[in-house]
C-alpha cells in the first residue's frame, strides 16, 4: 500500500527543539489510511519525540502537521477520540484489574464498557480479567496495553515498540494483530528497533538519524537501493561460501565455479533492512 | 475541561488512591492523633464533682440553689434516702461526700425566716464538705431573699492570661485540639495525599495514558476535587468521633474548604516538582511542618514579630476562623482578613500550577 492523496497522517518541516538540540530537525512524510507506517532509528534518533508530536502531548517548535484531517496542535482536543497509543513503557495502574484499566478508559473516551470484554477476549486475557495488573505477566501487561490502544477504535494507531522484551510467542501475535487492524482500515505508524518485524509489518518505512528522515520508502525498494545483493554456494568439497553479486570478482569467482561444475547448490539473498540500517547509520542498532 | 471527562478519573483516583499506603497514612494518622486528643483533653467535664445524700420531708428547692451557687466548675451528684439513718451510713461508708437532711415545711421557714434546722452530716476532714457547706451560706441567703453582706472585689495581682491563652481556656484543649488536628488533616491530604497520587501517575507514566483522552488541566482538577472529598469525609469522621459540633458550620466549612482549595493547590505543584511518589514522601515532613505547625501554636504567646508573620499564613488565619466557627464567637477579629489571606495563597497556588500545565504543554 503507498500513501494516497488523503492522508491520514501528513507531517510537514516537523522540528522539536530542546535548547540547541534538535530533536526532530524538519522531517516531512505522509501516512495513508490503512497503512503501516515505521519508524526506525537509534535511541535518541527522533522517533518518540515525532510519536509525542503527533500525539499531542508535546507542541513542535516549527512545522506543521495533521492526523485525521485535524492540526495537532490547533485541533488536538478533535484529535484525541480518534487516536491512541501502544506506550513504550508499560504504564498500566497496578492496582487495578484488566477490566477496571479497560472500564476506566472507556470512560475516558466515553465508549461502551462493553467493548472491555470483547477486548479481553481479543488479547487473550478474559480469564485474567480480574486479577490486579501487578500480578500478571510482562506478556500480559503488554496485551493489555494493546487492549486499552484499542478501547476508542482508534483511526489512526501509533506503536512504540510494541514488541520490546515480549517472547516469541506473544510477538507473533502481537504482530497478527495489527496486521489485522491494517487490513480492517486502521491506520498506524509504529517505532521499532527489531528490522525484521519493521519488514513484516510496515507498508514503508523511514529511517531517522539525528532527528532527520535520512530514507524512506518501501521496505523492499529500500533493500534493493541499499542492501547487498548475495549469495551462499555450498560446492562439491562441501565449503561454503558468500559471493556479492555487484562485486565483479566475486560474479568471475562464481561464474568459475559453475563452469567446473563444482556448485551443489546456490542460495541468492537480498539486501536486509538491517544492512539498510547500517548503509545509512554506519553503525547497526 | 470537561466534567464528563474528569468524573472517570475523579472515580478512579476516589477508590484506587486508598488503596495506597502513603495515602491511607496521610489520612489515618491525623484521624488517629484527633480522636486520641478528644479522649485525653476532655475537657468539657467540671472539674469537681461532689456526692451528697439527702433525706428531704417535703419539696425544697435548696439542692438547685445549692448547684447554682455552685458554679459550673462543680458538679453536685445528689442521692435521695428515706430516713436520717441511710444519709449517715452513706456517709459514714464514704459513699458520699457530705449529707443534708431537710426538715418538712423548710423552704417556706427559710422564707419567713424562722431559723429551721438544717443538719450537715460530714466526716471530720473533707475538703469536699469544707466547700460545700460553705456554699450553703450564701445558698440559704438566697433562698431567704436575703443580699449578701458585702460585695466581694477580687484583685488578681498575676500578670492577666493572654488572649491566646484565654482561647484555649474558654475553648477547652478538646475542642482546641481538634481544630488543630482538621488543619493538620487538610494539610496531610493536600500536601501528601494529593501530590502522592499526581506523581505516582508522573512516575508510572500512567499521566502520558491519561492525556491521550484528556487534557493536563482534566487531570488536576479531577485530583483536586479528590483532594477535596478525602478532606470533606475525614474533617467530618473527626467531627463525628470527638463529638465535637460547630456552633457556626458555614463560618467552619468555608474557612475548611478555602485552605483546602490552597493547599491542594500547592500539593499538586509538589506532585510536579518531585520526580517520584517516595521522593515526595521522604521529604514531605519538611514541607509540612511548616504549614501544620501553626495550628498548634495558635493558642499560645507568641512575639509580635511571630504573630505578624502567622497573619500572613493561611494555616494561621483557617484556625482562627475555625476556631470562630467552632465556638460560634469572635474570638478573632477580621473574619474577612482571614479568608483574603487564604484566597490569596490560593490563587498563587493555582497561578503557578498553570503556568507549569502551560510549560509542561509546550
Amino acid at each position: 500500500m503507498t500513501a494516497s492523496a488523503t492522508p491520514m497522517v501528513a507531517v510537514e518541516q516537523l522540528a522539536k527543539h530542546y535548547g540547541s538540540v534538535r530533536a526532530v530537525d524538519g522531517i516531512s512524510f505522509s501516512v495513508a489510511a490503512g497503512e503501516v507506517f515505521g519508524l526506525l532509528g537509534h535511541n535518541g534518533a527522533g522517533k518518540t519525540t515525532t510519536i509525542r508530536m503527533l500525539t499531542g502531548r508535546t507542541r513542535p517548535t516549527a512545522g506543521q502537521a495533521t492526523v485525521a484531517g485535524y492540526d495537532i496542535v490547533s485541533e488536538r482536543d478533535k484529535i484525541k477520540p480518534l487516536i491512541n497509543l501502544v506506550f513504550e513503557d508499560q504504564n498500566l495502574y497496578e492496582r487495578l484489574s484488566g477490566r477496571e484499566t479497560l472500564h476506566f478508559f472507556a470512560d475516558l473516551y466515553q465508549a461502551p464498557r462493553s467493548r472491555a470484554d470483547d477486548l479481553l477476549e481479543l488479547v487473550g486475557l478474559t480469564e485474567a480479567a480480574d486479577r490486579k495488573v501487578k500480578t500478571y505477566s510482562t506478556g500480559m501487561k503488554q496485551r493489555l496495553l494493546v487492549a486499552r490502544a484499542l478501547i476508542n477504535e482508534p483511526r489512526v494507531l501509533f506503536l512504540d515498540e510494541p514488541t520490546r522484551g515480549l517472547d516469541p510467542s506473544s510477538a507473533r501475535d502481537l504482530r497478527d494483530l495489527v496486521k489485522n487492524l491494517s487490513a480492517q482500515g486502521t491506520t498506524i505508524v509504529l517505532t521499532t528497533h527489531y528490522m525484521e518485524e519493521a519488514d513484516e509489518l510496515c507498508d514503508r518505512v523511514a529511517f531517522l538519524s539525528q532527528g532527520k528522515i535520512v530514507a524512506l520508502d518501501t521496505p523492499r525498494e529500500l533493500k534493493l537501493r541499499y542492501g547487498q545483493r548475495s549469495a551462499t554456494v555450498l560446492l562439491d568439497d562441501r565449503s561454503e561460501h558468500t559471493v556479492r553479486l555487484d562485486d565483479p570478482a566475486d560474479a568471475d569467482r562464481l561464474a568459475a565455479w559453475m563452469r567446473d561444475g563444482r556448485v551443489l547448490t546456490i542460495h541468492s539473498q537480498e539486501g536486509t533492512l538491517e544492512d539498510v540500517f547500517i548503509a545509512l547509520a554506519g553503525r547497526p542498532l | 475541561m470537561r466534567f464528563n471527562l474528569m468524573l472517570p478519573i475523579f472515580r478512579k483516583d476516589l477508590r484506587d488512591a486508598i488503596r495506597d499506603a502513603r495515602v491511607l497514612v496521610a489520612v489515618i494518622v491525623p484521624l488517629g492523633l484527633g480522636i486520641l486528643y478528644g479522649q485525653i483533653f476532655s475537657d468539657e467535664a467540671p472539674t469537681l464533682e461532689v456526692d451528697i445524700a439527702y433525706t428531704a420531708a417535703g419539696q425544697t428547692q435548696l439542692l438547685d440553689t445549692l448547684q447554682t451557687a455552685a458554679g459550673p466548675a462543680v458538679k453536685l451528684n445528689f442521692s435521695a434516702y428515706d430516713d436520717e439513718a441511710a444519709v449517715r451510713e452513706h456517709v459514714a461508708d464514704e459513699d458520699a461526700d457530705l449529707g443534708l437532711v431537710i426538715p418538712a415545711g423548710f423552704d417556706e421557714a427559710v422564707a419567713e425566716g424562722s431559723s429551721p434546722p438544717l443538719t450537715v452530716i460530714r466526716a471530720q476532714t473533707s475538703s469536699d464538705a469544707d466547700l460545700i457547706t460553705a456554699i450553703l451560706d450564701g445558698a440559704l441567703r438566697t433562698m431567704a431573699g436575703q443580699q449578701p453582706p458585702a460585695t466581694i472585689q477580687q484583685e488578681i495581682i498575676d500578670e492577666p492570661p493572654s488572649a491566646a491563652q484565654a482561647i484555649v481556656e474558654e475553648l477547652g484543649l478538646r475542642r482546641y485540639f481538634v481544630v488543630a488536628v482538621a488543619v493538620m488533616l487538610v494539610a496531610m491530604i493536600g500536601m501528601l495525599a494529593v501530590p502522592v497520587i499526581l506523581a505516582e501517575e508522573a512516575e508510572k507514566k500512567t499521566l502520558d495514558a491519561l492525556v491521550m483522552a484528556v487534557s493536563y488541566s482534566d487531570v488536576i482538577v479531577a485530583k483536586a476535587l479528590v483532594g477535596l472529598v478525602y478532606v470533606v469525609i475525614s474533617v467530618g469522621l473527626l467531627l463525628g468521633l470527638t463529638g465535637v459540633a460547630p456552633e457556626q458550620p458555614a463560618l467552619f466549612i468555608g474557612a475548611l474548604l478555602t485552605l483546602s482549595l490552597a493547599l491542594i493547590g500547592f500539593g499538586l505543584l509538589l506532585g510536579g516538582v518531585f520526580k517520584n511518589a517516595n521522593q515526595l514522601n521522604t521529604w514531605s515532613g519538611f514541607i509540612l511542618l511548616p504549614v501544620i505547625a501553626p495550628a498548634f501554636i495558635a493558642g499560645l504567646p507568641m512575639p509580635d514579630v511571630v504573630e505578624l508573620l502567622l497573619k500572613l499564613l493561611p494555616t494561621s488565619q483557617a484556625v482562627q476562623l475555625m476556631i470562630n466557627g467552632l465556638s460560634g464567637r469572635a474570638y478573632y477579629s477580621d473574619t474577612w482578613l482571614g479568608f483574603v489571606v487564604i484566597l490569596a495563597w490560593t490563587a498563587l497556588a493555582y497561578l503557578l500550577l498553570l503556568r507549569t500545565l502551560q510549560r509542561r504543554e509546550a
